[in-house]
């Protein structure tokens, strides 16, 4: 029982990391129906920045604050260079243009930090017990976090005006073109906020699951697979596929064979897609973000 | 308020506008007829900026804002109530409204223009919080218009707001452009399929056919006239011409 | 409704039929010949490099072949790679299956996986694929890591070059001169494919899906057959690769190995089969150079250097120039070769008053009989409902007409009936087969098609080839037999034939090599009919066939409809053009706001009140009413 929920535990954590990366695809899918391969190397990059600027002698704050602001003008930047100049964007042309960006990030990163795979300082807090399952402070730090970012997010596009303007690009792209809300601008903000999402999940995550080049593969495709789980353009979808996905995900590495862990995103993948390819919480729609 | 001068455009290869002249004068209201494909609906994409014209003018209120993008024009004073509507769905009616008005202040006049159009359209009070994807086609038609007058346009150019909508409605929406006309002096363009009803409202009529502007006139003259009959019934007004 | 699956549209130049398969020979030629020269020019290291170029280029050609064909992307190209190396490595050294034999299953298991992943995912839009497959690349390393069975980590080891005849292929250049054959034999079947019917039917898929599929396209079979091919391509890779090293580990599924292969195919240009092994060269040149050019650059980097001149170079060529190599190639030749005159469009003649049947068919239903009936149709759109509870019937052999103003609902119901759109309640039944929710090329396959009111024209392809898709049911070349090329060419001239009959019936003969974008509007009307018209249907729908046409078009139009009734077709049409819908229907049915209101003779629906009223907008006042016959009115215009 005591081994359950450690299992739950981890999941969980490492699930509220796949759905900040999963937010991160909604917010590009709607406004320009592109999925973002770079989205994963998001979240490498900022962990990996915020280790070298705390390992240089900054404050963690600073650090952390250090590497999401990059991230965010990396994917505004890759916005501005890659997507804005594609007249007709097709499905294709999106594939390999942003999988172009993330190999780009991936090597960078490689030449920059080298290959091995690094930790950022834990968060401050001890760990303790709970009847016997360990937790870590870290695991609180990321589902804390995730939680109020998650619900600020919500809020931005369920209540400001501008995040609303975001929902009409997404919705009806002419209309919100003919009362004056330039689509150029909210592909541009919406790949600003991936940014943030991604770089906050990367930050969270660095310090039990490590930072490396190419660690933004894999949390790039579950980051999908959860968005998929929500049917790709919900939040509240996108954030509860990304806690059944790390869930599933532990409860297979624990019982099972740790060995299968990466293979049961693809798998759900499959079985989403063959059963419900909407999405498994399908009254979720655009229509409720 | 409104002057276009050889106007040309279309899509891609395909030419469809051909030397559109027009000169609106404010606080008009000015139908524009003809058969399918005749390229109304194209006129009002080139005019509110979502086709590039190949070549001509748009003069807005004095200002040129040919070959300006469609939120560029918006924010000149252009407000284009799409064909079906195009109502963002999951928003409620009040969001709409509020991003009708995305080009200007918000605030107090902001709200003073939501109450104009709720004394405009009054059953939208009753629904103001429902999403609009929710509502009937004549009420989206409505919130449509009142998206458009948010942004205090000097100009409302509407494309076939009766479209699909059961008679009662069409007057409805027709009694309240005609009002928006009359009681402040909106300069008003509308295609329409629906003739009959464009007739009753309008000052002047404009009936194009394959791309051009071939008469324009007053209703009551034009009522009269054997071609124009062809024209919005389907025969195509050049042939029913010659 | 066109599909968001496009392919950048230099893509589709390879359907454009115009292109003499002369010019293609002499560069495959060329070809032929640079590749036979290289091991005996090229340095030893340089024809290492190029063995590795032919190898990769293999899995380029497939993931090349996907894109361009099927608008479909993968990026896990290196999992049925690595599915054809761990193949033949296990049955040659576990089972000391012979080299041959053991490729055939190699490639084989890399198609059935392919097989089984894409039948679900094929169906949905792009990004599924992309992102499954990258995820296919993930468990195939997983897997194979592991597994004992395959070697865990250090992989399998011990696969013996070739050998045949007692030659053994163990230096670079004897392997390349083994492999360049290879590779060229499956160039040509690539090549042989895009060109034929199974290129041309996705290429017109790529410019509007649902009008190839509304002419019997099965564009989900079609690209399932291409995804399966293409990683047999990848499979046959493998094959090549672990003979070659000897040994096949985890690292032959990883992700950077994918990126490679979809590099290739990018910069060689989409859809181009030679681009791909022009383009793999390329690449393994840049791989080689960035991984020796990096360290020195940089002391100290190591691993997958390379990788990021393949991220830059993926993003740069999809920017700048997204036709690759090939589309560079072809701008070139074309400023050498002279611009073709634009052949004016002659108006149209009128021919004399000829009013013989025409495509008669032998086993079709006897007039008079149902050959379509719709039963309490309705169709909900949000909380709009387009279409209420209609129901009719059309008989054999007559022409049934749809009118009503805008908005009526009278696309919709095309669009019910044609497969386009399932309806929300109610049915559709062809020929007492019902046949509602199915999809369009079930209804085409039924020999019934239909045109579009607004024109779903195939705008990468000529006239000819547009109507030649309309051939696609007629003929039956498929994956295997479009690619060996001799038994395809004979069908191929059969349809050349008939596709120049329909032009010839519909007057657009003098058009037929003029790019189908190029054409005004009328005749890219007539030339969606021909299309129709090609499948020899039994029933024809047409979506305002009249609209844009001029009035000696019109006319020619009206006596073409009359002369297919007479052969026997029956055709249902929308039309807003009334008079000429009263002059040409024997039944008309109205809608209005989504009912039909009447349904009779053109003269009982002439004077039907609620007709007049709905139709016209004609209420209290009555100073717009009915134009008298437009007869009349068109005779005179002959006159001009």
């Amino acid at each position: 029982m005591t081994d359950l929920f450690q299992l739950l535990l981890a999941g969980v954590s490492i699930g509220a990391v796949y759905a900040l990366i999963a937010m991160g695809f909604v917010v590009i899918f709607t406004v320009s129906e592109v999925i973002n391969l770079a989205q994963g190397e998001f979240a490498a990059l900022a962990g990996l920045v915020a280790i070298s600027a705390a390992g240089s002698g900054l404050p963690l704050p600073a650090a952390i604050l250090l590497a999401i602001a990059t991230v965010v003008v990396v994917a505004a930047v890759m916005q501005r260079l890659t997507i804005a100049p594609v007249k007709r964007m097709t499905t294709l042309i999106s594939i390999i243009l942003t999988l172009g960006v993330s190999t780009a990030l991936k090597a960078a990163m490689l030449l920059i930090w080298g290959p091995e795979g690094q930790g950022l300082t834990p968060f401050p807090g001890s760990d303790f017990n709970v009847f016997g399952v360990s937790v870590q402070a870290q695991y609180l730090w990321i589902l804390g976090v995730t939680a109020i970012v998650a619900v600020v997010v919500t809020l931005f596009y369920e209540r400001t005006l501008l995040g609303k303007a975001l929902r009409a690009c997404a919705e009806q792209p002419t209309a919100a073109r003919l009362v004056g809300i330039s689509i150029a601008r909210a592909s541009l903000l919406s790949f600003a906020i991936a940014g943030f999402l991604g770089s906050v999940a990367g930050v969270l995550s660095s310090p039990i699951y490590f930072s490396s080049w190419d660690s933004g593969l894999a949390l790039g495709l579950k980051g999908f697979v959860a968005a998929t789980l929500g049917g790709l353009v919900s939040f509240r979808g996108a954030i509860l596929g990304g806690l059944l996905l790390g869930v599933l995900e532990s409860l297979v590495a624990g019982y099972v064979d740790s060995g299968l862990r990466d293979a049961v995103a693809f798998i759900v993948l499959i079985l989403v897609l063959v059963m419900r390819p909407g999405g498994i919480f399908r009254q979720h729609t655009v229509a409720r973000v | 308020m409104l002057e276009v001068s050889g106007l040309n455009a279309g899509y891609d290869k395909l030419q469809v506008l051909h030397d559109i002249d027009l000169n609106i004068p404010a606080g008009r209201l000015v139908a524009v007829i003809g058969a399918n494909g005749a390229g109304k609906s194209t006129l009002l994409r080139a005019l509110s900026g979502l086709i590039r014209p190949t070549s001509g003018r748009i003069v807005l209120d004095g200002r040129d804002v040919t070959g300006l993008s469609a939120e560029r024009i918006a924010a000149a004073g252009l407000a284009h109530v799409p064909e079906n509507r195009l109502v963002f769905p999951s928003l409620t009616v009040l969001d709409n409204l509020a991003l009708g008005g995305w080009t200007r202040r918000r605030g107090r006049q902001a709200a003073a223009r939501r109450e104009q159009v709720l004394e405009l359209f009054p059953r939208l009070s009753v629904r103001i919080n429902q999403p609009a994807g929710t509502l009937s086609g004549g009420e989206q038609q409505m919130v449509a218009i009142g998206r458009g007058l948010m942004a205090e346009p000097k100009v409302l150019v509407l494309d076939e707001p009766s479209l699909g909508l059961a008679p009662r409605l069409v007057g409805e929406i027709f009694t309240a452009l005609a009002r928006l006309k009359a009681d402040h002096r909106l300069t008003i363009v509308l295609v329409e399929q629906n003739a009959r009803a464009a007739f009753r409202v309008a000052d002047e009529v404009v009936v194009m056919d394959r791309g051009r502007v071939v008469v324009t006139g007053t209703p009551e003259t034009l009522a009269r006239d054997d071609r124009v009959q062809a024209a919005y019934l389907g025969g195509g007004y050049a042939q029913a011409a010659s | 409704m066109a599909s968001r699956t496009t392919v950048a549209n230099s893509t589709n130049d390879v359907n454009n039929r115009r292109r003499p398969w002369a010019g293609e020979l002499v560069s495959f030629a060329v070809l032929a010949l640079l590749l036979a020269a290289f091991p005996l020019v090229a340095p030893e290291s340089m024809v290492n490099v190029g063995v590795y170029a032919l190898i990769y280029g293999l899995a380029a050609i497939g993931l090349s072949l996907l894109m361009g064909l099927a608008g479909q992307v993968s990026l896990g190209q290196a999992a049925f790679f690595a599915i054809g190396a761990y193949g033949q490595a296990l049955l040659v050294t576990r089972y000391e299956v012979p080299m041959l034999v053991a490729a055939v299953f190699a490639v084989l298991l890399a198609m059935v996986v392919a097989l089984l992943v894409g039948l679900p995912l094929l169906r949905l839009r792009g990004h599924y694929l992309a992102l499954a497959t990258l995820g296919l690349g993930i468990i195939v390393a997983v897997a194979a890591t592991e597994s004992d069975f395959l070697g865990a980590t250090s992989g399998l080891y011990g696969v013996d070059k070739p050998a045949f005849g007692g030659r053994r292929y163990d230096s670079p250049a004897e392997y390349f001169w083994l492999l360049a054959p290879i590779v060229f034999l499956a160039l040509l079947l690539a090549r042989n494919i895009v060109a034929g019917r199974i290129g041309r039917a996705l290429g017109a898929v790529n410019d509007s899906e649902v009008a190839a599929e509304c002419l019997g396209v099965n564009t989900f079979r079609l690209r399932l057959q291409v995804f399966v091919l293409s990683a047999g391509y990848a499979g046959l890779a493998g094959v090549t690769y672990v003979h070659w090293i000897g040994v096949v580990n985890p690292n032959a599924a990883n992700f950077p190995l994918s990126v490679e292969f979809l590099l290739m195919a990018v910069l060689g240009g989409l859809g181009s089969v030679w681009g791909a092994i022009v383009g793999a060269f390329a690449v393994e040149f840049l791989d080689e150079g960035l991984r020796s050019v990096i360290p020195m650059i940089l002391p100290g980097a190591i691993g997958e250097v390379q990788l990021i001149g393949f991220g830059v170079v993926l993003t740069v060529v999809i920017l700048f120039v997204p036709g690759g190599i090939h589309g560079v190639w072809r701008r070139l030749l074309a400023r050498f070769r002279r611009p073709s005159p634009a052949a004016a469009s002659a108006p149209v003649e009128e021919s004399e008053a000829d009013e013989s049947p025409l495509l008669t068919r032998p086993d079709r239903l006897p007039a008079g009989e149902t050959l379509l009936e719709v039963r309490g149709l309705v169709r909900r759109f949000g909380g709009v409902t387009a279409v209420h509870d209609v129901s009719f019937e059309v008989r054999a052999g007559e022409i049934f007409a749809l009118i009503g103003p805008n908005g009526a609902g009278k696309t919709t119901c095309f669009n019910m009936i044609s497969g386009v759109l399932a309806p929300s309640e109610g049915s559709v039944w062809l020929r007492g087969e019902r046949i509602d929710g199915r999809k369009p090329h079930v209804f085409a396959a039924g020999r019934a098609t239909r045109t579009f009111q607004n024109l779903q024209i195939f705008k990468s392809t000529t006239v000819r080839g547009n109507v030649a898709v309309g051939r696609h049911l007629r003929s039956r070349a498929g994956l295997l037999r479009g690619a060996l090329v001799l038994p395809a060419r004979a069908e191929e001239r059969q349809i050349s034939r008939s596709v120049d009959e329909v032009l010839e019936l519909v007057g657009l003969a003098q058009d037929a090599d003029r790019l189908s974008a190029d054409l005004p509007f009328g005749r890219q009307r007539l030339m969606e009919i021909a299309r129709a018209l090609a499948l020899e249907p039994d029933l024809l729908l047409l979506d305002e066939p009249m609209a844009g046409l001029s009035g000696g078009e019109r006319r020619e139009l009206v006596r073409l409809l009359r002369r297919l009734r007479a052969g026997g077709m029956t055709i249902v049409l929308v039309e807003h053009d009334v008079e000429a819908v009263m002059a040409l229907a024997d039944r008309v049915a109205v809608l209005d706001d989504g009912r039909l209101i009447a349904l009779g003779t053109p003269d009982e629906v002439r004077n039907d009140p609620a007709v007049l009223a709905a139709y016209l907008g004609v209420d209290d006042e009555d100073d717009v009413t009915v134009a008298p016959a437009g007869a009349g009115r068109a005779a005179s215009e002959e006159g001009q």
